[in-house]
Order: C-alpha cells, then structure tokens, then sequence
C-alpha cells in the first residue's frame, strides 16, 4: 500500500526557495530579440511554478496539520520561516513525517463532500451484483467497484488523518446525519460480504477483516457521539460479522460503551436469550462475542455496565456456549474494585444470588465471583446472620450511603455454594478468605496500637470483634457445602493465604464498607483462578482427613489470634502477657512458624495440640485465648 | 532562429560601431545564458523529493519541473550558440575594416 505524506519541516523550505525562485524569473527581462526563445522557457517555467507547483504547496503549507506544526515550532510569519528554512536547508534538518492520503488540495467540505458520494458510488456498484437477490453473483460492474473501494479507502485516510486537528468526523456527521452513518454500516457490511467471496481487493489484516483503521476510526468516532447511531449499530451486528472484525481489530478507535453494547448483543445472540430468545439464529458469532467481551473486561466500568442487563448477566452465568475463561474476567472485572462502584456490583451479586436460586452457574461464573471475592466478603461480613436478610452498606456516586439487599442469608448461601462446585473457584475464594483474616488481624493491631491506654480485656475484645467479621464468612461458606470432606481447596487457599509468596500474589485487598469500620488495604487486582492454581499447586489431597474443615478453620483461627502477640511485642504488655517467659514466646514462634508452613492436615492437627498444651500451661496465655475465642465464636478443636 | 544578426552593408565609419553592437549583444545573451543556468529553480527539484514529499500531485509538479528544466538548458546552449556567432560576426567585421583600412591607405 502507497504510504503519503510530507515532511513538514522541507516543506517549509521547498515553500520558501520556490518564492525566491519565482521573485528571480520574475526579474529576468531581457529585451533582445535573440533572447526570445530562452524567453519563452523562463515564462514556462514561471507560468507552472505559479499555477501548478506553488498552489499545491500553499494547500500542504495551510493544511490543518501543517498549521498546528508551525504553530508548535513557532514560525509566526513569512520572514521567521525564511530564517528557520535556511537553517533546514543549510543543515539539512528534518521534522517528522506527517502522512496523508495525497488529498490535500481538497478543502475539508471538499473532502467530505467526496466520501459521502463515494460511498453512494461504491454501494450502486456492490449493489449491482445483488439484483435477483444473489449476493453471490459479483458486482454488476466489478471495475467501477473496485475502483470505488480503493478511492472510499483513500477519503477515510484522508479524513482519519485531519481529524487529528480538526473535527472532521463530528463535521462529517452534522453534514449527513444518520443518512451518513447508515451508509458507512452498509458500505462495512455489503463490502465485507463481497470480499469474502473475492470479488473486491482490500487489505487484510490479521484476523481476515477487509478494513483498515482509518475506517474505523471514522465508525467508531460517529458511534461514539450519537446514541441513535450506536442504536443503529447494535442492530446492524449480528447480520454484519464485519462490524464486529472492525472493532475487534482495532478496539483502539471505538469507546469502550460502543464496544460493551456490541459484546451485550452478540452474547445474547449466542445464549438466545433477551430479545434473542424466540428468534432464529442463523449466524454463529460466538468467536467475536468473546473477543468483544474480553476487550469490555479490560475496561472495569464497562463490565459492570454490560452486566447491569439482567438478560446479559443470565446469559454469562448459565450460558456453556462462551468459553469460561472470558466469562472469568467479566465477572472478576465488574466486581471487582477496578469498577469503582460498589453499588452497581452488589446489585449484580444480588442478581446472582437470584439466578442461582433457579440455574446452574457455568464453571466461568463461579470462578469470576471467587475471584472478585476478596473485594465484596469483607463488606459483607458484618451483616450476615442467620436469621436475618443480608443487607450491605454502601456509598452511592456521591458517597451517600445506600442500602442493597443482596439477597437471604440461604439465597447468599446457594449461591457461594455452588461457586464452591468449582475447585479452582474454592481455591480463590479460601485464598480472598484468608486475606480478609489476615487483613482483619492487622487492623486490629493497628487499632490496639492507636489506643495505648486499652484494658488487656478490651484490647482482646477489640481483636475479637475484628476477627468476629471473617468468622461469619468461614460459617457462611461451611454452610454452604453440606459435604464439608469437599473443601479441601477451601481450606488450602485460606491456609495459605498467609504465605509470603501468596501476599505477593494477591497484591492487596480493598472492601467497600460505611462506615469504613475495619479499613482493608489490600486489593485483589488482576488474579485469576488459574494465577492461584499455578501458585499454590495441588489443592486435592488423596484422602480424606480425619480432621474435616471445622479442624484445619479451627487451626487458622488459633494461629492468627496467636500470631499477634508472638510477633509484636509491644502488643504483649497490651494483652496482659508480659509476663509470659521469653522461652514460650520462642516456642510459640516456632510453632507458628511449623504450621504457617505444612500443608499435611494431620501434621497440622499435631502442631496445633502442641501449641494448645503451651497455651494452656500458661494461665495469661490461655486466659486470653479463651476469651477470644469465647467472644468471636470460634471453638476449640473439638 | 537570429534576426539582425547578419551583416549589412555598413560604411567603414559605422564597423566599429557595428562589431561593438554585436559583441554587446553577445555579451547580453552570456549573461543571460549564466543568469538562468544559476538560477534557483534549475535545482529546485533537489527540494522536491521523497524526502520532502511522497504525493501523485507532488510526483507529477516535480515531474514538469525537470522537464522545463531540460528545455531550459537547451535554451542556454542556444543563447550562447547565438552570442558566439554575434561574436565570431564582429570578428569578421573588424577584420574586413582593417583590410578596407589597408586598401584604402595603400590606394591613397
């Protein structure tokens, strides 16, 4: 393909030696008669610096993009730029190539002008070949076509190109209105068809698509001004396999709303549900719903708008047509923190919680929610009981605080449920639980430190209360699996939650709480279930042990509250343990140490007896377990 | 194509006036041949390149220029054609006026 352009910095020279050039000839006079013919070629040559060489600098020297350079470059007037051009010619200086479509002696209106009637042209000429009504026939005139094609091309270059000064495309738009957008749908939809039965030459890029980026840009930038023309295009998409290549091709040119509302229509083409639902289907577009879905789930904000339609939220979560690693990242991405809406996403989750109550979530949608599950458990921690509707707290957009009802206490229940139906999701979200333990531990802590004057009693009681919070979620999801022997991802992932590497891993973890009780700092950014299974490895032991999933819960919960004197020991005098011999607290040490490290559960169960024995030959240390572990509700193991 | 440039009867008074005509006029078209093979437009063309400008129009401006370019040159060539014939004439003329002088002179 032809490359055009200029280089703005000689043309400024080739501008300003073309004047002087013509200031000479124009003093060349001579008035013999044996002078005439040499006469006769300075005014030639005159004649077509005037009309021909000159007019076409003077359209480049005031193009939009020369314009805005030598505004940057600060050449203000005639006399600056012959100063600044001897210096270029005299050393040869260069700027950057601008590149153009070779149009610039036509005037915007000009320009616009054109592409409105080629695409009139081109559409005539592909739709000779559809007279009869067999598209398959080739254009009744392939030349003119062909022609047309390579032409339309060169204006979209052209317009693309001084779009970049000046807003052609919104000027193009007012000029032609929906007439205009229509006809560039139809030109995108006609000619891809066309040329995918060969009858029409274009350039191909990688993934078949016969149209370029400044086609795209042109589309992209009209569907993303005018709602009516984005309307147009949803309706256009899924009879029109090209529209969707355009932008999968070059996502870069279209706003992430245009992309979302094209991803929300071919996915319930795909899923035959919404307006989908009693309609026949004829073409498979299940490749680009996935490509324009994992494009909206780069985009947090979008994701949760998509997932805002009730019908494309069904379809996600029950839909097997759409491969489960895209249906993931939507649901990681809207619900997670990126999206910046904790309201919208708990009104999704309660969304869920309903679809759950009749449907069977896809191994995607389950592993989308564990993902996102260290962003919503902690908020919803504080509110579950048993007995009552699980109702968070969050701000709206103007920080207001707002009640949503996610759903009852078994509804929320079903729902973890079945995410736990998945091992890598089980795994994800032991790993989102044992983050918010060892967030809710180190809020505590800071909380302590920040009240120096607290009874040992109440600086116990304000790390039960903290720790009370996790300890709802864990009961939450035992009760969600009645078969407790299937947790064993559950009970890894949380285990492990405290691993360096695994901190590492997570990054950190933010929770949308009002008022903001306990403040986490960590955020689950970019995890995915098969991150957490590359990090941590086997979740499935061979056997069942003996111990269950209220045993190794139990552990965890022993080790955390223990690992807060044990490893700060200013905190100690807090606790009423100063006077605990240094030699314990070297024990303790280790025997955290041991079982932050093994992963066997009945090694576990062994480690735990020890420090147990330790604890208890101790009156301050077992004084101070006990009432913990009395307050938050976690048991002894039994 | 020359006009006036052929030599006319001329009194013996009017050949140095004559010759020194032609020799002015040749002297003329020189300057001018110079004048215009220096010009700025005969390299104009160097400024007109893919370097500055990748364009069909660009091509095609570029194109006519080196074509005037070549008619220019052979203008020059012809400019100084004619301006060594205004010269080589004086030449002639002078050289007649002396053999005059010398007849007359060995006549009288």
């Amino acid at each position: 393909m032809t490359i055009y352009g200029y280089d703005p910095a000689r043309i400024v020279l080739l501008r300003t030696r073309t004047l002087d050039a013509l200031d000479e000839l124009r003093d060349i006079r001579p008035s013999d008669p044996a002078a005439d013919p040499a006469l006769r070629v300075v005014r030639l040559m005159r004649h077509n610096l005037e009309e021909a060489w000159l007019p076409l600098i003077e359209a480049i020297h005031t193009s939009t993009a020369m314009v805005a350079w030598r505004r940057a470059a600060g050449l203000v007037d005639d006399a600056v730029s012959r100063a600044i051009s001897q210096l270029v010619g005299q050393l040869g200086g260069r700027s950057s190539w601008v590149t153009t479509a070779g149009l610039e002696h036509l005037t915007d209106d000009q320009l616009i002008d054109q592409f409105e009637r080629t695409a009139h042209r081109l559409l005539d000429a592909l739709d000779g070949g559809a007279h009869g009504g067999d598209a398959r026939r080739p254009p009744g005139n392939a030349t003119t076509a062909q022609v047309q094609w390579a032409w339309f091309h060169r204006l979209a270059a052209e317009i693309s190109h001084r779009d970049r000064h000046v807003p052609l495309i919104a000027e193009l738009h007012r000029a032609h209105g929906i007439d205009g957008v229509e006809r560039l749908l139809d030109v995108v939809q006609r000619g891809g068809e066309l040329k995918r039965l060969g009858h029409l030459p274009s350039a191909i890029t990688p993934i078949g698509a016969p149209f370029g980026a400044p086609v795209a840009h042109v589309l992209g930038t009209l569907l993303g001004t005018d709602d009516a023309a984005l309307e147009l295009a949803v309706d256009r998409v899924t009879r029109s396999p090209d529209l969707a290549y355009l932008v999968i091709s070059h996502p870069e040119h279209f706003a992430m709303t245009t992309i979302a509302a094209l991803a929300r229509e071919l996915t319930l083409h795909v899923a035959g549900l919404g307006h989908w639902a009693d309609r026949p289907r004829v073409i498979d577009h299940t490749e680009r719903a996935e490509r324009l879905l994992t494009i909206t789930a780069s985009a947090p904000a979008a994701a949760l708008d998509l997932l805002g339609d009730s019908a494309t939220l069904t379809a996600l979560a029950t839909s097997t047509r759409i491969d489960p690693a895209v249906t993931e990242s939507v649901l990681a991405s809207a619900l997670g923190a990126g999206s910046g809406d904790p309201l919208a996403a708990f009104e999704v989750l309660a969304e869920l919680v309903a679809i759950s109550a009749t449907s069977t979530l896809t191994a995607g949608a389950a592993r989308g929610v564990a993902v996102a599950s260290g962003t919503f458990l902690p908020a919803l921690g504080v509110h579950l009981d048993r007995r009552l509707p699980v109702d968070v707290v969050v701000p709206d957009a103007d920080g207001t605080p707002v009640v949503v009802r996610v759903g009852d206490y078994e509804g929320l229940a079903r729902l973890l449920g079945q995410v736990m139906d998945d091992e890598p999701a089980q795994l994800a979200l032991g790993l989102s639980v044992g983050a918010f333990r060892v967030d809710q531990r180190n809020a505590a802590v800071e909380a302590i430190i920040d009240r120096p004057g607290l009874s040992p009693a109440d600086a116990a009681g304000q790390l039960t209360a903290t720790l009370a919070d996790v300890t709802r979620v864990v009961e939450l999801l035992v009760a969600a699996r009645a078969e407790q022997d299937r947790l064993h991802a559950l009970r890894h992932g949380m285990a492990r939650a405290q691993s360096v590497d695994v901190v590492s891993l997570l990054g950190s973890v933010v929770s949308w709480t009002v008022p903001p009780a306990v403040p986490l700092t960590r955020q689950v950014t970019t995890l995915t279930t098969r991150a957490v299974i590359d990090a941590l490895g086997q979740t499935s032991p061979s056997t069942v042990p003996a111990t269950g999933i209220e045993a190794e819960l139990a552990i965890q919960f022993t080790v955390a509250v223990m690992s807060v004197p044990t490893f700060d020991v200013a905190l100690r005098p807090v606790f009423g343990l100063d006077r605990v011999p240094s030699r314990t607290w070297d024990e303790m040490t280790a025997l955290l140490d041991d079982l932050t490290d093994e992963a066997d559960p009945d090694e576990r169960s062994q480690l735990l007896s020890r420090l147990e024995r330790l604890v208890a030959d101790d009156a301050d240390l077992d004084t101070f377990l006990e009432a913990v572990r009395g307050a938050s509700g976690e048991s002894r193991q039994g | 194509m020359i006009t006036n440039a052929t030599a006319t009867t001329t009194t013996s008074t009017q050949f140095p006036e004559e010759a020194e005509r032609l020799r002015r006029r040749a002297a003329t078209l020189r300057e001018l041949a110079a004048r215009v093979e220096r010009a700025a437009v005969m390299r104009l063309h160097e400024l007109a390149g893919p370097d500055t400008w990748r364009t069909p129009r660009g091509e095609l401006c570029r194109n006519l220029l080196v074509a005037n370019q070549s008619q220019a040159r052979h203008a020059i060539d012809e400019l100084r054609r004619v301006a060594r014939r205004f010269e080589e004439h004086a030449a002639q003329i002078e050289a007649d006026a002396l053999v005059a002088a010398q007849t007359g002179a060995a006549v009288g």
